[in-house]
């Protein structure tokens, strides 16, 4: 059994944000990088477990 | 702005000679380890995933599906940030079983070596399109820096012209490169590093023109934004194409290509040199493809706004060509070069690996006569030749008519017909072969008609009419073709499977496979005996040069002995040669090779669990078990030390006699390590522990008692135990567990008792004889009294007195034996002074009455006045016994010598021989009673131990110093030591 709790706890809250979250990427007024900001949040999550959970090898 | 096909050649000639010198630099160890063996390394090797057609053809994709373009990164990065459960049991299982391509994968999945054939087909179909695509790529480019003046069309050119040729040159130099570094099996650290520089350069070269298109192009981030705003449908165009169908459907084919691409299942699961860089991968590589993907919209916008001729999936080149800036178009060119060049020899090298492995090696026998490793990589180096030649003769048939997005595409709709099979892998085990082949024909055939077949054509649309049903082909319709191909692909796979059975291997692959494995490792016989035994079965089939180069290769990874006889280490050393022939020539040949050679012995009952194999591998994953796994591992750690703390020697045993636990006090009692015996059976144990071991084990007795066994020279005695273990599930019994009980220490005192009782016996005959002999004597002595008052004769006065007194003295001795057998001293009121010195002359008188025996010369040098405490009866009894000691041991006529001296606290006296001296392996014993030294008959071994009785009862003690001259090892002396006499004492 693996610790994969963290991993399914990040695609629950991406499941509940996601409409709010491709609402304000999707917006004509704002920036075309939107999505790139999103995308790189989700790198700093991963950095994060990853780097708060050495022992979690793949 | 053009370039000159020389300067051109001699760019690509340098780039080519850059990436032969860092895998040249690298294979010679010229660069450090350290850096060889970074994750960084090994997170842009990963990178080669964005081949050409991630450099030029999603700029294409971009223009028509806006954000559907970033499908291709997310869908890719998804699957790396959810690496822990979306690789991970993929990893595992290619580590644990040496799986090395996705037809190793489902030959052992589906346990069928012909699925492996087929999935090699479909793989060598599938990457067509692919590497005609990194060719085209290729060829257009050099085309457009020394050709293209922006009018003339770069689709048409019918016949082979200088693209083509390029092209050719191209793909020559590739293939050298691939033969040189990729084609023999170990780690190929060069092509990773390669591979890696290469990921690098082209990230650098795309990041480069995105900044220029950004900063060159529109002057800075805002100008980028008003642009955007005074041409609002290039915004429009971003979000569309999102809501349409067409970018689920993308993404879903993204996703599935990181695992199913036969190259990227190759980097990602098999060549994972760093153990821990994949923790690193879950953010790393995500973060490499958000750099990849940041610049394609500035780019697009940026070729869109210079209005380039060009297509727009050449913008990263026409935007620095149209700016008219050289350095960014070569910078661009080489990056584009680059990641052609990584796509094409990883694509070569895992497709010509898979058609080696489960084509050519089936088919054809290795000669075992020569060495089997040339044969492979001859083979090999072929199949990269092949397959890059085919992979050309398609580019050059189909003619520049496709973009590259398009056959892009049609390559990854055919991977995606993977998707439920590699799925099933780990997460549906009832999934089996009959289903996959049904699914991927069906699948297959599909895409072939749907997309491969108009591509040769040349068609980009068609419709066929297959009983009045309206099909539309072609690679327009490449949504469509997607999902109805993955579709019916999983529905018939599904079908098929529940339908038809599964075969009993099939189902133990599966579980195998399956995550959450349930199945017990299963402890197989194997009747081999030595790894020389394996080299010489092995040989028939690999010949004997690589036969032995590979049992010691696995020797070594294991740690083993080239002597291992133990069944355990012979069958990891089995597994371990397999997992090294897998690396070699596939996991299908492996197999039945040492399937056939080194077969395994099915065990008389199912249930022999390999309990060794399921705790190295429980120890391994120990760190990552959570929740009730982890709780009942500690449970079993718990229970594991109870019985390796156990204070009592134990062992387990299994069916087949073969040793599974030995624990600390069993080390302990035995002196032979656990890690030495654990797997090896119980004869061949040292002796003489196997050889009792096996008794116990094999006899129907469960309880053995008091064995005696020699350690170290001197005996022991053991007690056996023995109880059976049966199986947790069924009534079978499985393996033994016996105890081993030292019981020397009770076995010794047992006879002490013994030897106790046997004196006090001696005692109680004792004292009846002396009530017997007493009353004779008494009679004598009465007689003897008479007689002394009815004579005046001196002769008969004489002899009467010598009676009284020979009387007195049978009395007291017959008194002295009673003593000897009551327990318990004498009280000291008896004792009264003695003079040493005139109890000593008694006893010299006493001795020279028994002529009989030899003549020796006594001297005694005890001074007159040396006074002890104690009874002159027992002392005169204590010197008695040591002279006549003395006199049988020495030779006729020595002396024996009797001294003493008074000291402060103590009285010592010694008598002292010229005899052979005392062994010293038996002083310790020459006190003890009924030990003797002499002929039987001769003495009754209670001399010493009566007068040890004796002196003890006078709280004194013997000394025993043997020999006393050193020089001529002989003589023996009994010093006696008691305690002086109290001032107030009688005298």
């Amino acid at each position: 059994m693996s610790r994969q709790k963290p991993l399914l706890i990040i695609a629950l809250l991406f499941y509940i944000v996601a409409p709010s979250l491709f609402e304000w990427m999707s917006a004509i007024s704002g920036s075309w990088y939107r999505p790139f900001i999103i995308w790189l949040a989700i790198i700093i999550i991963a950095y994060i477990v990853q780097f708060r959970d050495k022992s979690h090898d793949v | 702005m053009t370039f000159s096909l020389f300067h051109v050649a001699l760019i690509c000639l340098v780039y080519i000679g850059i990436v032969f010198a860092i895998a040249y630099t690298t294979e010679k160890g010229w660069i450090p380890d350290k850096v060889v063996s970074h994750p960084v390394v090994y997170i842009f090797s990963l990178g080669i995933f964005a081949s050409a057609w991630s450099y030029y053809g999603v700029i294409d994709l971009a223009k028509n599906f806006g954000y559907g373009a970033l499908a291709y990164y997310i869908g890719t990065g998804a699957l790396f940030l959810f690496a822990p459960i979306a690789l991970k049991p993929l990893i595992e299982l290619a580590r644990r079983f040496q799986i090395n391509s996705m037809a190793d994968l489902m030959t052992f999945r589906y346990h069928s070596h012909s699925v492996g054939g087929i999935v090699t087909l479909c793989m060598l179909l599938a990457m067509i399109p692919l590497l005609a695509l990194q060719i085209q790529a290729v060829g257009d480019t050099i085309h457009i820096l020394t050709r293209f003046d922006g009018n003339n069309s770069l689709t048409d050119s019918p016949q082979f012209g200088s693209r083509e040729m390029f092209a050719l040159v191209y793909c020559t130099m590739i293939a050298c490169f691939a033969l040189l570094f990729g084609s023999n099996r170990e780690h190929h650290k060069g092509l990773i590093t390669a591979m890696a520089f290469e990921s690098l350069v082209k990230l650098f070269g795309l990041c480069a023109i995105g900044l220029f298109s950004l900063y060159y192009v529109f002057g800075d981030l805002p100008s980028l934004d008003n642009w955007l705003r005074e041409n609002p449908e290039q915004l429009e165009q971003l979000y569309s194409p999102v809501t349409s169908y067409s970018s689920h459907t993308l993404l879903l084919v993204f996703l599935s290509t990181a695992v199913s691409m036969p190259h990227i299942f190759h980097i990602t699961v098999v060549e994972n040199p760093v153990k821990h860089a994949t923790k690193t991968v879950t953010w790393a590589f995500p973060l490499f493809l958000f750099f990849m993907a940041l610049p394609i919209f500035p780019i697009l916008w940026a070729g869109i706004k210079l209005d380039s001729l060009m297509p727009a999936q050449y913008f990263p080149l026409a935007v620095p060509i149209a700016s008219g800036n050289a350095t960014f178009t070569i910078i661009s060119f080489v990056a584009g070069l680059s990641a052609s060049t990584g796509a094409v020899i990883a694509i070569a090298l895992a497709v010509a690996t898979m058609i080696m492995n489960h084509w050519i090696l089936p088919a054809t026998p290795l000669a075992t006569k020569k060495e089997i490793y040339g044969q492979l990589i001859r083979i090999r180096r072929i199949l990269i030749t092949v397959v890059i030649i085919v992979g050309y003769l398609f580019y050059l048939t189909i003619n520049n008519q496709f973009t590259l997005a398009e056959l892009a595409l049609t390559a990854f709709i055919a991977t995606v017909q993977f998707l439920p099979s590699i799925i099933a892998v780990v997460h549906w085990s009832k999934g089996n072969r009959r289903g996959l082949v049904a699914g991927l024909f069906v699948g297959f055939v599909y895409w072939f008609s749907g997309l491969f077949v108009p591509i040769l054509m040349g068609e980009h649309s068609l419709t066929v009419d297959i009983f009045g049903l309206q099909l539309a082909l072609g690679i327009d319709h490449w949504t469509s073709i997607t999902l109805w191909s993955l579709g019916l692909n999983t529905t018939v796979f599904f079908i098929v499977s529940l339908l038809t059975p599964q075969s009993a291997e099939e189902r133990y692959s599966a579980e195998l496979c399956s995550e959450d494995e349930l199945s017990h490792p299963i402890r197989l016989t194997l009747d081999v005996r030595s790894p020389e035994e394996i080299i010489e079965r092995l040989s028939l089939r690999i010949g004997e040069s690589t036969a032995r180069k590979e049992v010691e290769r696995a020797l070594a990874q294991l740690g083993l002995n080239p002597n291992e006889r133990r069944p355990y280490a012979l069958r990891r050393l089995r597994d371990e040669i397999e997992a090294n022939l897998s690396g070699l020539i596939g996991i299908a040949m492996a197999s039945e090779i040492v399937d056939k050679q080194l077969p395994f012995s099915v065990p008389e009952s199912e249930v022999a669990t390999d309990i060794t194999l399921m705790e190295s591998r429980l120890s391994d994953v120990r760190d990552e078990l959570t929740g009730l796994a982890a709780e009942l591992n500690h449970l079993r750690l718990y229970h594991r030390r109870t019985l390796e703390e156990l204070p009592m020697a134990a062992c387990s045993v299994g069916e087949d006699k073969e040793i599974m636990m030995w624990n600390s006090a069993m080390i302990h009692l035995t002196g032979i390590e656990a890690d030495t015996v654990t797997g090896s059976r119980l004869t061949e144990v040292l002796e003489p522990w196997g050889e009792i071991l096996h008794h116990v084990s094999v006899s129907d007795q469960t309880h053995f008692y008091k064995q005696q066994i020699e350690l170290a020279g001197k005996p022991h005695w053991i007690s056996l135990h023995k109880a059976t273990i049966p199986y947790s599930f069924k009534e079978e019994i499985e393996s033994q567990v016996i105890l081993i009980e030292d019981v020397t220490e009770l076995q010794l005192l047992e006879k002490e008792l013994l030897h106790s009782e046997r004196l006090a016996s001696v005692g109680r005959l004792a004292a009846g004889v002396a009530h017997e002999i007493g009353n004779p004597v008494t009679g004598i002595a009465c007689l003897a009294q008479n007689m002394k008052y009815e004579t005046d004769n001196e002769e008969v006065l004489e002899t009467a007195q010598q009676i009284l007194s020979q009387t007195d003295r049978v009395s007291r001795i017959v008194q002295s034996l009673v003593s000897f057998s009551h327990s318990g001293s004498r009280e000291d009121e008896t004792f009264q002074s003695v003079y040493v010195w005139e109890c000593a002359k008694e006893a010299i008188n006493l001795i020279a009455l028994q002529k009989e025996k030899g003549q020796m010369i006594y001297e005694n040098n005890l001074p007159k006045d040396l006074i002890i405490s104690g009874d002159s009866q027992r002392i005169i009894q204590v010197l008695v016994n040591l002279l006549s000691n003395a006199r049988d041991a020495s030779p006729s006529g020595t002396m024996i010598k009797i001294a003493g001296a008074q000291h402060k606290q103590f009285v010592e006296f010694s008598v002292e021989d010229e005899g052979p001296g005392i062994p010293e392996e038996i002083q310790d014993q020459i006190l003890e009673p009924f030990f003797t030294t002499k002929d039987p008959g001769e003495g009754t071994g209670l001399g010493l131990a009566m007068t040890y009785s004796i002196v003890e009862d006078h709280r004194g003690t013997i000394e025993i110093i043997s020999p006393v001259n050193e020089m001529l090892q002989k003589g023996t002396k009994f010093v006696i030591k008691m305690p002086a006499p109290l001032e107030t004492g009688d005298s």
